[in-house]
């Protein structure tokens, strides 16, 4: 009835509402480094079957196919898309960008996942003790460990990712630490816990450990950024498509509901 | 008696059903690879005819009236939908008449096969090719799943289905349609049965195109249409069963009164 059409034309909306937030919450962060878009996938409910195929149509023939009705949509899941974003030249001493699919480790507080979250952001910073930390709010340390020394000059980070540096009173450069980075088999599979991290869950797979340039995890470019690859352009033509059908789902809703006011008024 | 009520009737019910198929299609209107449904009526004949009898009854007059409406069978509309570009890896888009042959784990625990269009693909925690909303495991042309390289982040697939990491095969897609299109339904999930299970293999331009995603097929201008129109006719329908209701009111004043 259209208790139905009511129905399925509110999935449709409060389905176009969740896009709509997954939109909102790419375009506020189109400058936020290392940020991957996500989108909202929409996809058919389940069908109520009025009459199963076989059954006798009145007529002494027999129904080919069945008549069915859907129930409306729903937004399955979102998936994030690591697509690499931009680069983005800052010339920094302790940015980097991933050019690959890896991540980097940080350690994040014990009773969230494992212990160590993942993150595509490279803004990194020197803490009080000169360890190396993400420069996102909480401050999480790379993993593993890396220390710089009070007194080195001339950081370099190399692209499979070795962390070096000159030292006064020794001729030679000194290794301050190897970093490595991670991947996933199913990326879109990570849960995001806000401040640029990522924790691995049961749909992505356990992390993958590696020296950069190595195995697809990408090598490392000091002084560059990854920037948001949240494309304003997609995220505004996604905007107006979600609207205008969220818009269409409300013309149903009335469409039914004048419906209903003149069967309900059919004894007056 | 008062036949034409019933016919009313029998109108307002099927412009309700099709209210219901113009909602589902419209709250589908973003769902990728979603091929929109359509409800046909036809006219019912006389249940004289319809049994079989001649036109020459005693009810002649009745006969010519015809019997209101009957559903036909849902109907899905299998026209090619928009490709938008995406530039995703895991993307795919079905460009003619196949589907791709997917499985997903039934409740029962042994495996069901499904068609699907959504080309909406992820890597599952196994490395398998999965269908991004149900998790349903993409089929090869071998009938196993397509597994890849989890070492590997490189994927391509090309027009044929074949699907290559660094260079080297790993996989066919499996393309096929259902040996009859009319055993087509609709499970929800982007997933579709087929009745009675008989796969052939897809027309040979039935093409794979990576990076992109088929639109939902749903016509927003003629389903908003399809809107004004039923709901339209339901109200006319209404405005009948009323006139007959009133009628039948008058009949029962004027010669229902005892004297």
């Amino acid at each position: 009835m259209s208790y139905i059409a009511l129905n399925t034309a509110a999935t449709g909306m409060s389905a176009c509402s969740i896009s709509l937030d997954v939109t909102a919450n790419n375009i506020a962060n189109a400058n936020t480094t290392g940020f991957k878009a996500s989108r909202a996938n929409f996809e058919d409910l389940f069908y109520q079957e009025l009459a199963q195929p076989g059954l006798p149509a009145g007529n002494a023939v027999q129904r080919p196919t069945g008549l069915y009705v859907g129930l409306g949509t729903q937004v399955s899941g979102t998936q994030i898309n690591f697509e690499q974003g931009p680069a983005q030249a800052t010339g920094l001493t302790y940015d980097m960008m991933i050019e690959g699919d890896g991540f980097f480790q940080l350690q994040i507080p014990p009773d969230v996942g494992e212990g160590i979250g993942y993150t595509r952001a490279g803004n990194f910073t020197l803490n009080s003790e000169g360890q190396l930390v993400l420069a996102n709010s909480p401050g999480y340390a790379l993993q593993p460990e890396i220390q710089i020394p009070e007194n080195a000059q001339d950081v370099n980070i190399s692209q499979d990712g070795v962390v070096s540096g000159s030292v006064p009173g020794q001729v030679d450069a000194v290794e301050f630490g190897q970093i490595t980075l991670v991947r996933f088999v199913n990326p879109s599979g990570l849960e995001t816990i806000g401040n640029n991290v990522y924790i691995p869950t049961l749909a992505s797979g356990q992390p993958l450990e590696g020296e950069p340039t190595l195995d697809g995890l990408g090598g490392i470019r000091q002084g560059f950024l990854e920037a948001s690859n949240s494309d304003p352009v997609t995220e505004l033509v996604t905007l107006i498509k979600t609207q205008r059908t969220f818009e269409m789902n409300s013309q149903v809703i009335q469409a039914s509901s004048e419906t209903l006011r003149n069967i309900t008024n059919l004894r007056s | 008696m008062n036949y034409g009520f019933h016919l009313a009737t029998a109108g307002v019910v099927t412009g309700m059903r099709r209210l219901d198929t113009i909602a589902n299609n419209l709250a589908n209107a973003q769902t990728v690879g979603f091929k929109a449904d359509f409800l046909n009526l036809e006219a019912r004949r006389a249940e004289n005819l319809e049994n079989g009898g001649l036109y020459h009854d005693a009810n002649r007059a009745l006969d010519a009236l015809g019997g209101g409406k009957l559903f036909q069978p849902t109907g899905i509309d299998l026209r090619q939908g928009a490709l938008r570009q995406t530039g995703r890896s895991l993307d795919i888009a079905l460009e003619g008449d196949g589907f791709l042959l997917v499985q997903n784990p039934a409740v029962s625990g042994t495996r069901d096969t499904f068609v699907s269009r959504a080309g909406e693909l992820v890597r599952d925690k196994d490395s398998r090719l999965a269908l991004a909303g149900s998790g349903a495991t993409v089929q090869g042309i071998d009938g196993n799943p397509i597994v890849l390289d989890s070492e590997d982040p490189d994927l391509v697939i090309d027009a044929d289905g074949r699907v290559f990491q660094s260079g080297n095969e790993v996989g066919r897609l499996a393309l096929v349609m259902p040996a009859d299109m009319s055993n087509l339904r609709k499970e929800g999930r982007d997933l579709m049965r087929v009745l009675g299970g008989q796969t052939v293999p897809a027309p040979s331009d039935t093409g794979v195109k990576q990076g992109a995603l088929e639109e939902s097929t749903v016509d927003a201008v003629l389903a908003l249409a399809d809107l004004v129109k039923v709901s339209r006719g339901i109200e006319f329908s209404t405005k009948l069963m009323q006139y007959q209701d009133q009628m039948m009111g008058r009949l029962v004043d004027v010669f229902g009164r005892f004297s």
